[in-house]
């Protein structure tokens, strides 16, 4: 009985064994083509953010005499600088736009978010559900009517218009995200909070909506970007330059200098800065962002 | 505060902002597609389903409708395809690996505007970063008419697909971390291939990631508008129109928002119809979590 036991013990060892001798010869080989092809395809993904930083430093006679991707024969600084200056007023508009729209969404998402995860009541995964179904409603199905209402009520071509609609839009998927949030929140804590004599005001603020943080800053970084992007709400519910945020501003540069490419790229290298910035200085944040639980892009 | 109305209270600033300026235009939508509403003023005549039944008469309609077909069929494989093999070659980590993943997240911080204005500008014809590059490796002979008729939407679809690629990177890796390191070396110590662990463990875990990859690459791939308006405005001759882009111009260029608002009631239905899965998932989980 022992003897078979450490046969088979040494036999089924002895399998690993050879298992890694094989792959510690193999491992450097394939390692090796695995690096190279990620940085292939990393090189790749980069091209068209390269190329276009590059295009907006050059002038069009070295593109069309030089070619495309060759470096420049002189820094032309001054295409990013025409470029700002002609897109102040739109990065102006989207900043006003987009910070209280972002904190708007933040404040309603959270209460709704702690009612929905930390109060009983009748309807509860219902009204979950509809919210979860809303967060997919394409903005087609709205566009119309809102732009009539906003019309109607004298609010078209305004910055307010524009707020209340984004954070009609990023209600659902908010109230998701901070509905699932506080679902990994032990609730003890709610338990304590009660038997102090707090009420439920006092319970949110004091101790739940400090414990959000981590969510909130994520989604804050989300809904900035998400928002700060947004075109179709911008060139439907604005009329004058002063309105109109980056997006549309982007839009209206490309079709003024339309093949003068270094200028057209200038213009999306200045437009696409407040948020690549945001990005790469809250990349973190924004990831866990993506990952709990979102179906956006 | 009375203990029953409390959760109504914290719900209340949502429900009012989404009801007022969300809830309600949904249902509008529905009714001003059965009328022959032409531009804001006045409410139009009831006609039934002829804006349907026109719809589906429509060529240029029916050609957005094809178009966003190929769209969905190219947004299941591409990004997911892309984004699995990214994923799997960035999880083992090396020096370096963080500049790696930045650099195939980047563009999620970039407006489909953006992307649209930087790959016009790419897909150029000869003096595109496209074309040169081309050249430049001495592939000439593959060189087309990118934005032309024929390659125009598939062109716009790579644009786009990019962008995607980037999100389900995200979402793919988040999925790999999740999968426990322990239960992959117990089966290389069992004796596993390579091979097996790829099949029988990792790709049936990535099973969620998958799903939301899914959700949203569907999603993204229905509503196209931004990205055509900025890329193609739809041309030449309509070649790269989408639905959503149809809509657009149906409603806000024609002013025909009895006709626009039957386009968005289609694609609110087949937006629907794709997410129900997703849906019944959320509940599965929520009930299992409340209960």
């Amino acid at each position: 009985m022992t003897q078979i036991d450490t046969n088979t013990l040494s036999a089924s060892g002895s399998e690993p064994d050879r298992g890694s001798m094989f792959e510690r010869f193999e491992e450097p080989v394939v390692r090796s083509g695995q690096i190279g092809l990620l940085l292939l395809l990393a090189a790749i993904f980069f091209m068209p953010i390269f190329g276009s930083l590059l295009t907006s430093i050059r002038t069009i006679e070295d593109i069309t005499t030089n070619g495309s991707w060759a470096l420049p024969s002189s820094y032309e600084w001054e295409n990013l600088q025409i470029a700002f200056i002609k897109m102040l007023p739109f990065l102006k508009a989207s900043t006003i736009i987009t910070l209280p729209s972002v904190a708007g969404t933040l404040l309603v998402a959270t209460m709704a978010g702690y009612a929905l995860s930390r109060l009983r009541f009748q309807g509860r995964l219902w009204m979950f559900l509809v919210i979860v179904s809303l967060s997919f409603v394409p903005i087609h199905t709205q566009l119309i009517p809102v732009f009539r209402l906003i019309s109607e009520i004298g609010l078209h071509d305004t910055f307010i218009a524009q707020i209340i609609v984004h954070i009609m839009r990023h209600i659902p998927f908010a109230v998701l995200i901070m509905t699932n949030f506080f679902n990994t929140v032990p609730g003890e804590l709610r338990e304590a909070a009660r038997i102090d004599g707090a009420n439920e005001w006092t319970i949110f603020r004091r101790v739940y909506a400090p414990i959000a943080r981590p969510a909130i800053s994520a989604l804050v970084v989300l809904e900035f970007t998400w928002i700060w992007n947004d075109l179709l709400w911008g060139l439907v519910l604005t009329q004058g330059t002063g309105k109109k945020p980056v997006t549309v501003g982007i839009l209206s540069f490309q079709g003024e200098y339309e093949i003068a490419y270094n200028m057209v790229a200038s213009g999306a290298v200045i437009a696409a800065i407040p948020t690549l910035a945001v990005f790469l200085i809250f990349q973190k944040q924004f990831i866990r962002g993506m990952t709990m639980g979102s179906v956006k892009g | 505060m009375n203990a029953r109305y409390t959760p109504w209270l914290f719900l209340m600033p949502a429900i009012v902002i989404y009801g007022f300026f969300g809830a309600i235009p949904i249902l509008q939508t529905f009714y001003i597609s059965m009328t022959d509403q032409v531009g804001v003023a006045g409410a139009g005549n009831f006609v039934g389903l002829t804006n349907y039944i026109e719809l589906f008469q429509d060529e240029y309609f029916l050609n957005s409708l094809k178009n966003t077909g190929i769209w969905v069929a190219c947004f299941l494989v591409i990004p997911n395809t892309l984004a699995v093999i990214i994923a799997l070659l960035v999880k083992r980590t090396f020096w370096g690996a963080s500049i790696i993943k930045t650099v195939f997240f980047l563009p999620l911080a970039l407006s489909f505007a953006i992307v649209g204005v930087i790959w016009a500008w790419i897909y150029e014809p000869d003096v595109g970063l496209l074309d040169q590059l081309l050249i430049g490796l001495g592939l000439d002979v593959l060189i087309v008419e990118w934005l032309g008729p024929h390659a125009g939407n598939f062109s716009v679809i790579a644009a786009a697909a990019w962008r995607q690629t980037a999100f389900a990177t995200v979402i793919y890796l988040a999925g790999l971390s999740a999968i426990p390191q322990e239960l992959i070396e117990a089966a290389k110590v069992d004796g596993a291939t390579r091979r097996q662990v790829f099949f029988r463990i990792t790709l049936p875990l990535l099973k969620p990631a998958n799903t939301i990859a899914v959700s949203s690459a569907l999603i993204q791939a229905l509503l196209a508008t931004e990205i055509v308006l900025t890329m193609t405005r739809g041309g030449p001759f309509g070649m790269t129109e989408v639905v959503g882009y149809r809509m657009y111009m149906e409603t806000f260029w024609n002013y025909k928002f009895g006709y626009g608002a039957a386009i968005g009631v289609v694609v609110t239905i087949m937006t629907a119809t794709m997410v129900v899965p997703y849906v019944r998932r959320m509940a599965k989980a929520m009930e299992r979590e409340w209960s």
